[in-house]
């Protein structure tokens, strides 16, 4: 991927930049946000053509705030995150129930050692199958949280809830996570004691 | 975030952070043509933006309008207007020896020839004169 020239320039004015015209800004902006939005949505969806519709339309409504953006109110990926989180909510109820377990992609290739990259890519499965099956607002909250490193105050913001709610939603979620993994924890290369 | 080694651990709190981490490390990536997608789309609505605002269309122009248009707008059909009702004004009156250019003009030919646009004009004046007295 191309190296992001303006590391040193914030999101918010990078969008101030390309509001008025910059071509450059818009190249920043898509490499360095379109990923963050695809990433998401990935996890939320568990598709990675529909993941690529929703992050390429977040992107799309970003281009067109960009104009009237607000500096100092809220951070961009911030912004971005809560689009992305909501597209990915309506197309899971327009789906009917969350993701479907055989749609979670398989990992490409590329990880550190052989044998070790193919457990840890398993985990990946198994945690992508696990978060597909917790209620909708519990998944959010845990790939802000714990996939994407989000703090809890960013998240209530993006989820436009309160950080109390966050801590609530995930901790639920972690529940649901474990019980759904312990019994795959052998086979994934666990000891388990 | 390094914990406890997860393969040996049965607490569930860092068994699950491994199982993040996996997640982590599993990140979808872009493709080259999605990013071309987002970027084709940056630039289009950059584009739209600063392009100039086009100019709205000329409004239909209905029968009438056209008509007045031809005759140099409305002030062009004022005065024609004017123009003719004093032609008008000027058949009906017969105006006579007006002692301007018309008459300086129509003296050295007295026969001129009559052109009666209304044969029953004379009858129509003298009716008019009568009934004045």
């Amino acid at each position: 991927m191309a190296l992001d020239l303006r590391s040193d320039v914030p999101d918010e004015a990078l969008l101030v930049l390309y509001a008025n015209g910059d071509p450059e800004a818009a190249r920043t902006l898509t490499l360095r946000l379109a990923p963050l939005a695809l990433r998401v949505a990935a996890r939320m969806l568990g598709d990675r053509t529909e993941a690529e519709d929703v992050a390429q339309e977040a992107m799309l409504r970003l281009w067109r705030v960009a104009p009237g953006w607000r500096q100092g109110e809220a951070k961009v990926s911030t912004w971005l995150y809560r689009v992305t989180s909501n597209l990915c909510t309506d197309r899971l109820r327009r789906r009917g129930r969350s993701v479907a377990l055989d749609a979670v992609a398989e990992p490409e290739d590329g990880r550190p050692g052989a044998v070790a990259g193919l457990i840890e890519a398993d985990r990946a499965i198994a945690l992508e199958a696990a978060l597909a099956a917790l209620p909708d607002r519990q998944r959010q909250a845990v790939v802000l949280r714990h996939l994407e490193g989000l703090t809890n105050p960013e998240i209530a913001e993006i989820m436009e809830i309160g950080v109390e709610a966050v801590e609530s939603l995930t901790a639920r979620g972690k529940r649901a996570l474990t019980a759904a993994l312990s019994g795959r924890r052998e086979e994934l290369g666990y000891d388990n004691g | 975030m390094t914990m406890a080694d997860p393969h040996n651990t049965t607490d569930p709190e860092i068994a699950l952070e491994a199982f993040f981490a996996a997640g982590r490390s599993a990140a979808a990536e872009p493709s080259a043509t999605f990013l071309a997608r987002v970027l084709a789309e940056a630039e289009a609505v950059q584009a739209e933006r600063d392009a100039p605002i086009a100019e709205p269309p000329a409004p239909q122009q209905g029968l009438w309008a056209g008509i007045i248009a031809a005759l140099g707008g409305w002030g062009g059909a004022g005065g024609l207007a004017t123009a003719t009702m004093a032609g008008v004004w000027l058949g009906f009156a017969g105006v006579q020896g007006s002692g301007t250019l018309t008459a300086f003009l129509a003296a050295p030919e007295e026969a001129a020839v009559t052109l009666e646009l209304i044969p029953e004009f004379d009858s129509f004046v003298l009716a008019a004169l009568e009934t004045e007295g």
